[in-house]
């Protein structure tokens, strides 16, 4: 693997060679995860499980279901998503690959774009498989492009900063309830402006409403991915 | 070991004073809130400490950043001190607010933007300590620290803003009071002025439980250096 | 006929979120000093271990060179 990352880095311009290493830390994880599945069947179950106990947790009869939807979805993506993430830089560090990629001599950011992409890729995955399934079972119309919108900007959010914590709480002892600890109250904003994004969507909200909260996950989206960038450096030096 | 410096002497009477003269002028100075009565003397010491654990989560983000990059750990000794102080006066705030909350609403809770930040922050606090507490090495410690603190803190101002935001489109109507006001209640001057010295005499308190902390934690080290020693040779 | 009430009888309350506060903040002083007496503690230990085996060498060097 190091060897790969590196003729590409000094084969092409600078720019192309980190993308492409960034692709190439992608397809690595994707290449693994088809042939373990692992991370996408234990994320699938456990959110399709959630949706079931929030069935009988809360109300969910026709009136109700409008409010509570987001939220549920929401809820579910959270917990979900913080499986994937551990398991993700767990096999990462546990099969080694993290010390090889870290000899490659391509900038460290890279390595974290690799990783927060592929973890999103994931999640998107999961959320591709969530949203029609809880359709069907609530006849609610989940299929709304501003919706699909919400949910990528969510993600977005959820995975960079859930990528760079993810990449600490792996070391340390308490690795496995770690990263809700850390992770929850900063993602916190995300959560917020996602379900009152789609709820708004659902109930048709008026439209100023709906940017705010999105211009609100962008924000998010922008300054974290910026925090991260400059941070990482300081999580991988070894 | 060096003793107690000077400096640090005079500081501990100078802020034991404010603190004795703070407790005249909530008490004393301060007239009887019209409406609420006796409670509201506790506002002026409930807002300080939410003060001080909000400007101690500021000093243990910069002092994580510096100590990325200058790598003195005497920067790591100010974050982690600064962190138990702020927990502190954090769950001072939170618990405080709780009692001014109950008699003013009727509730013991209300999902005021500046109360639940608070409780998120005092998460966060926990969260930092709990990653430290995970990790054996000490510069991986610090370094992990320095970035969980730097990044938590930047997420506590968006957090703030989106409840502020979420609570003027969902006002919430808790007890018997106007919820948009927020314990709100006009200030005399005389009430302005306690409130102000508060601050400052709590803004001194922290400063003081600062200096001390650290000098803890210098000592620590020193001791551990000292028997680590002792069992080698 | 009353204009304005009288203020509502707080007292108690008052009195709890003091007492939760100042409780609050000497409890954190004394752990403080606590922890500082505990150090010091360590620290003469440490001070009469190392007296004693500067002892202890001194005289094991003082008997062999009697010899």
């Amino acid at each position: 693997m190091p060897e790969a990352l590196a003729t590409v880095a000094r084969r092409d311009r600078p720019v192309a060679g980190y993308l492409r290493a960034i692709a190439a830390i992608v397809r690595k994880d994707l290449a693994a995860e088809l042939r373990s599945r692992e991370l996408l069947g234990a994320m699938l179950v456990f959110s399709l499980l959630l949706i079931l106990i929030f069935n009988f947790a809360l109300e969910l009869d026709a009136r109700t279901r409008q409010t509570v939807t987001a939220g549920v979805l929401w809820s579910t993506f959270a917990f979900a998503g913080t499986l994937g993430l551990n398991r993700s830089m767990a096999l990462e560090v546990d099969r080694g690959c993290l010390d090889g990629l870290l000899l490659a001599p391509v900038d460290r950011s890279a390595l974290f774009f690799g990783k927060a992409l592929g973890n999103l890729v994931f999640m998107l995955l999961v959320a591709a498989i969530i949203l029609p399934a809880y359709s069907a079972l609530y006849n609610v119309n989940l299929f709304l492009p501003g919706l699909m919108g919400v949910v990528l900007l969510g993600s977005i959010g959820y995975v960079v900063v859930g990528t760079l914590l993810s990449s600490m709480a792996v070391q340390a002892r308490t690795r496995d309830i770690l990263l809700p600890l850390l992770l929850f109250p900063v993602v916190l904003p995300v959560v917020i402006a996602a379900v009152r994004a789609t709820s708004g969507l659902l109930q048709a909200a008026p439209p100023e409403e709906i940017r705010g909260w999105i211009s609100l996950l962008i924000a998010y989206d922008v300054i974290f991915t910026a925090v991260a960038f400059m941070t990482f450096d300081y999580i991988v030096e070894e | 070991m060096d003793p107690m410096p000077r400096a640090l002497k005079t500081l501990n009477w100078l802020t034991a004073a404010l603190f004795v003269a703070a407790l005249y002028m909530v008490f004393i100075y301060a007239p009887r809130e019209a409406v609420m009565g006796d409670v509201q003397r506790v506002f002026y010491f409930h807002v300080s400490a939410g003060w001080v654990g909000a400007v101690a989560f500021l000093v243990t983000a910069i002092s994580g950043a510096v100590f990325l990059a200058r790598r003195d750990p005497k920067w790591d000794r100010l974050a982690v001190a600064s962190v138990e102080i702020g927990m502190v006066f954090a769950f001072i705030n939170i618990v405080s607010g709780a009692i001014w909350a109950r008699p003013v609403w009727n509730t013991w809770w209300t999902w005021d933007p500046r109360l639940v930040t608070a409780t998120i922050m005092e998460l966060i606090y926990l969260a930092y300590i709990m990653l430290r507490q995970g990790i054996e090495d000490p510069d991986r410690r610090a370094r992990f620290g320095s970035v969980y603190g730097i990044v938590a803190f930047i997420s506590v101002p968006i957090t703030f803003l989106s409840i502020r935001f979420f609570r003027t489109i969902h006002p919430v109507v808790i007890g018997s009071g106007d919820p948009t006001a927020e314990g709100a209640f006009d200030m005399t001057p005389r009430m302005l002025q306690a409130f102000m010295f508060s601050l400052l005499t709590f803004t001194l308190i922290y400063v003081t439980l600062l200096w001390h902390r650290v000098r803890l934690a210098r000592m620590t080290e020193h001791v551990e250096e000292r028997r680590m020693q002792l069992t080698s040779t | 006929m009353i204009l304005q009430e009288a203020p509502a009888d707080t007292f108690n309350y008052m009195v709890l979120g003091f007492a939760v506060i100042l409780g609050t903040m000497g409890l954190h002083v004394v752990s403080l000093l606590a922890r500082f007496r505990n150090l010091r503690r360590d620290l003469e230990v440490l001070d009469e271990v190392q007296a004693g085996e500067a002892a202890a060498t001194g005289s094991a060097s003082r008997m062999r060179t009697s010899r």
